[in-house]
């Protein structure tokens, strides 16, 4: 990793800060210059890597939950009174579904509220595929705290493991036509060899692992200790996030208590492992800034009402990224053929 | 050193402690490396002593690109961040990997993987180092790479290296000391000895070793360059006499078996074969050699229709290889894959034989008796992975030969097997080139060149760069020449046995 690239958390900051001002209604306006913003810091940071596309996936996602949404408010809704453009035909529900109908007259008022709530869809959807675009997710894994390390590594691995699994099938076919082999149904003689090559192959690695070392010092009782509390503080942060949402009181009391929790799982699980990173990814000035702009967000679109200040200051936020990140660190490898 | 099968692996896990801790099994009596018991470390708790290597180093990998897998280890035994940095950098250094940190590990060549893998293990500083055949899917080239720099760490670093090997000639001139693996029938028993003292008593030894026992020359040479010493006499002997001639030249007017015009082959982004004009006469022993990479299997794979052609023509009998497949295809062309494993995928040696004789619509027991004639003493119920690797190359010859097809085709048939299978295998290939079947291999092995070939292609970067007989591509470059022809050089001889038969009939 000659080239530097912004640490991947910093990019789910600036995602996640993205995602909540778009939750909090901040208007149509802001919330299209949020999704424009996005657009913009994608195209101009991102990587050839594969997850770059990750984006374009996410507008299409956007795009049909958009209109899926769309669809549902303008024929099922609650009616909403005002300047009606047209009528849909009313379909008869029987009388215990009073206040709800499909159908029927659309107001002006219908159609803009519904567009706007389509948009806040589409911009949370975005945001998230827009991090995912542009976060490393193979440095994300290796930036998790030690505590995690072991689950980081079984995804990496069973991420290399898919393409080894379809030059598996592949083999098995060619080795069928080599041998002449004319049978339609063969279930048994392609999956056997598949799982014989993959719990081989299973056995191989743990070997390997085995004999360099991994997994030194594992089952300290700090460990274990550690990762109880940093269990529990997932649960009350996930808490205060729904609370958030809900917009129900003591939100910020889980909060607190998760993220203090999260810092003393952390302090445990890290003080009794004693292994270490190699190369780890380094959090420096651009990082800050990303985050700090990512809560400068946050609390512009809590506190202050909708204005013209606070929709241009919630774009000039979002675009920040392409002012301090560095551009993504391409494919160096060179594609191999298997010989 | 032994015979596949013996338990050479076997050995090393014992030492690091692999088995009994990973394979189960019983285990007794006590191994100690630097004081330390493998009955009560496990291996993990052994890393930063002993560094391992398996035969397939590709399968170990556990990151994705070259460095991190260099330091995954070091992560793992808590070393300090600044001292894993230097050390990256220096074994990068030390083995040659600087300009490949960044790759990404699924696209290292064999060279490249082995290399990656004995640096992974390096940066923990072990002090014994054990490989499992570390050359076995190397070209000469890279083999010479990989083995002087495990002889410069021996040097420079004072490691211990216990190396798993079935090329002798490859190793011997680095070896201090030989422990023989005796193998089941000598109840597991090892002869540990200098290598001068076991490769006397070996049946099995590389030819520079067979000609200077034949030769009584004293002492037993080991390397061409102790042998080339002792040769003069033999030099002169020979001078007067000519190396039988290989296959009688009335083959030139035997038809084509196999042909192939203009042929192209791309993936993704490379070109695996530029354009290539190849054809192989009934009766032909056709040797193709060259580098990892350089075209060997696609060009073997497109006699099968297993490689997408992307212009040209491939020919088997005159028709179009990629539209022949089942009986049809197999009657006229059968391929021994590099993991010959996987063409196999019955339960068993038996259910392997029966799917072998409906396929190639022969009646029950051809593919048998085949085997049976291959190897008197296989168990017919065994199931196909739990064969030693020359026991499972002669199944899968018996499963090809059972549709007796015009041209074999061999991709790496050495890989694994020691001296008597691959006298074994010479002698089956020799047969059918008798038999009037033309064989094509794709070979590193110089010594089996040597013994079957009557032609030897050459190949580059997708290109034929040298296509001629045995003798004149064999003995023109040195990288690829036989111990035989170096140690009598400038006279014209390949193998051993050519020398004997030459002498006898004098």
């Amino acid at each position: 990793m000659n080239q530097r690239s912004l640490h991947p958390f910093a990019w789910w900051a600036w995602g996640i800060g993205i995602a909540v001002t778009a939750s909090q209604s901040p208007g149509t306006l802001a919330l299209i210059l949020l999704c424009i913003g996005a657009a913009m810091v994608v195209y101009s940071k991102k990587s050839d890597q594969p997850w770059a596309k990750a984006f374009s996936i996410g507008v299409r996602l956007g795009f049909i939950a958009f209109v899926i949404r769309m669809i549902i408010g303008v024929t099922l809704s609650v009616p909403i009174p005002g300047n009606t453009l047209f009528t849909l035909p009313t379909l008869p529900l029987p009388d215990w579904m009073a206040g709800i109908r499909i159908g029927g007259p659309v107001t002006s008022e219908r159609l803009s509220i519904t567009a706007t709530e389509a948009l806040t869809f589409f911009t949370l959807i975005l945001a998230i595929a827009a991090a995912s675009a542009l976060a490393n997710p193979k440095q994300g894994l290796r930036a998790l705290p030690g505590v995690m390390h072991q689950a980081g590594v079984a995804l990496i691995i069973s991420t290399t493991l898919i393409p080894h699994f379809v030059t598996s099938i592949q083999r098995i076919k060619q080795a069928r036509r080599l041998r002449g082999d004319q049978q339609r149904i063969a279930f048994r003689k392609i999956a056997v060899p598949i799982f014989e090559d993959s719990l081989q192959r299973a056995i191989n690695l743990g070997a390997a692992m085995e004999s360099r070392g991994y997994g030194l010092n594992d089952s300290s009782i700090g460990r274990r200790f550690g990762s109880q509390i940093l269990l529990s503080s997932i649960v009350a942060i996930t808490i205060g996030i729904t609370l958030f949402l809900a917009a129900i009181k003591g939100a910020a009391i889980a909060f607190a208590l998760g993220i203090a929790l999260l810092v003393i799982g952390l302090f445990v699980a890290s003080k009794s492992t004693i292994r270490t990173r190699y190369r780890p990814q380094v959090w420096k000035g651009a990082e800050w800034i990303v985050l700090a702009t990512s809560i400068t967000l946050i609390s512009v679109v809590i506190l202050e009402n909708q204005s013209t200040l606070t929709t241009s200051a919630i774009f000039i936020l979002a675009i920040t990224p392409l002012f301090v990140a560095p551009k993504e660190s391409g494919l160096k490898n060179v594609i191999g053929v298997a010989h | 050193m032994g015979q596949t099968g013996s338990g050479k692996s076997s050995l090393l896990k014992l030492i690091n402690g692999l088995v009994p801790h990973h394979t189960g099994g019983i285990l007794s009596g006590e191994i100690t490396v630097a004081g330390r018991s493998t009955r009560m470390h496990r291996p993990r708790e052994l890393a930063d002593l002993i560094g391992i290597v398996g035969q397939n180093p590709a399968e170990g990998f556990v990151t994705d690109t070259v460095e991190e897998e260099i330091a995954f280890g070091m992560e793992s035994l808590g070393i300090p961040r600044d001292v894993m940095r230097k050390r990256v950098e220096e074994t990068l250094d030390l083995l040659g990997l600087a300009q490949l940190r960044d790759r990404s590990l699924s696209t290292l060549s064999g060279g490249e993987a082995q290399r990656v893998a004995i640096a992974a293990v390096l940066t923990m500083h072990p002090k014994v180092l054990l490989l499992d055949e570390p050359t076995s899917a190397l070209d000469p080239i890279a083999a010479e790479e990989v083995l002087s720099i495990l002889a410069r760490l021996v040097h420079d670093l004072g490691l211990t290296i216990i190396i798993a090997e079935h090329r002798l000639e490859r190793v011997l001139q680095f070896v201090d000391r030989i422990i023989h693996v005796l193998g089941e029938e000598n109840s597991g028993q090892v002869r540990i000895g200098l290598p001068q003292d076991i490769m006397a008593q070996s049946q099995s030894a590389p030819p520079v070793v067979l000609l200077g026992k034949d030769q009584e020359w004293n002492p037993l040479p080991l390397t061409v360059r102790d042998a080339r010493r002792l040769a003069e006499p033999l030099r002169d002997k020979l001078a007067n006499l000519s190396p039988p001639i290989r296959k009688s030249p009335e083959i030139k007017s035997l038809p084509f078996i196999f042909e192939i015009k203009k042929l192209l082959v791309e993936y993704e982004k490379k070109v695996a074969i530029k354009g290539i004009d190849f054809e192989v006469r009934q009766g032909e022993v056709v040797a193709l050699m060259g580098r990892n990479g350089a075209g060997k299997s696609s060009l073997l794979g497109s006699a099968v229709g297993i490689t997408p052609i992307k212009s040209g023509q491939v020919l088997l009998n005159g028709k179009p290889a990629q539209e022949l497949k089942g009986k049809s295809l197999i009657s006229l062309v059968g391929f021994v894959p590099q993991e010959a494993t996987d063409l196999l995928y019955g339960e068993s040696v038996l259910q392997e034989c029966t799917f072998a004789d409906r396929d190639s619509q022969v009646t029950p027991g051809t593919t048998y008796k085949i085997l049976n004639q291959l190897l008197p003493d296989i168990s017919e119920i065994a199931h196909p992975r739990d064969l030693s690797e020359g026991q499972r190359l002669c199944l899968v010859l018996a499963i090809v030969l059972a549709a007796a097809p015009k041209l074999l085709i061999l991709d790496e048939p050495t890989r694994g097997l020691d001296y008597s299978a691959k006298l074994r295998l010479i002698n089956i290939l020799r047969a059918m080139a008798d038999e009037g079947r033309s064989v094509i291999l794709a070979t590193h092995d110089v010594e089996l060149v040597a013994e079957v070939a009557t032609r030897v292609v050459f190949l580059a970067e997708g290109e034929k760069i040298a296509d001629g007989s045995t003798l004149e591509i064999l003995t023109s470059s040195p990288a690829f020449a036989p111990q035989i022809s170096k140690i009598l050089a400038p006279g014209k001889w390949l193998t051993f046995s050519e020398i004997t038969s030459a002498l006898e009939q004098n």
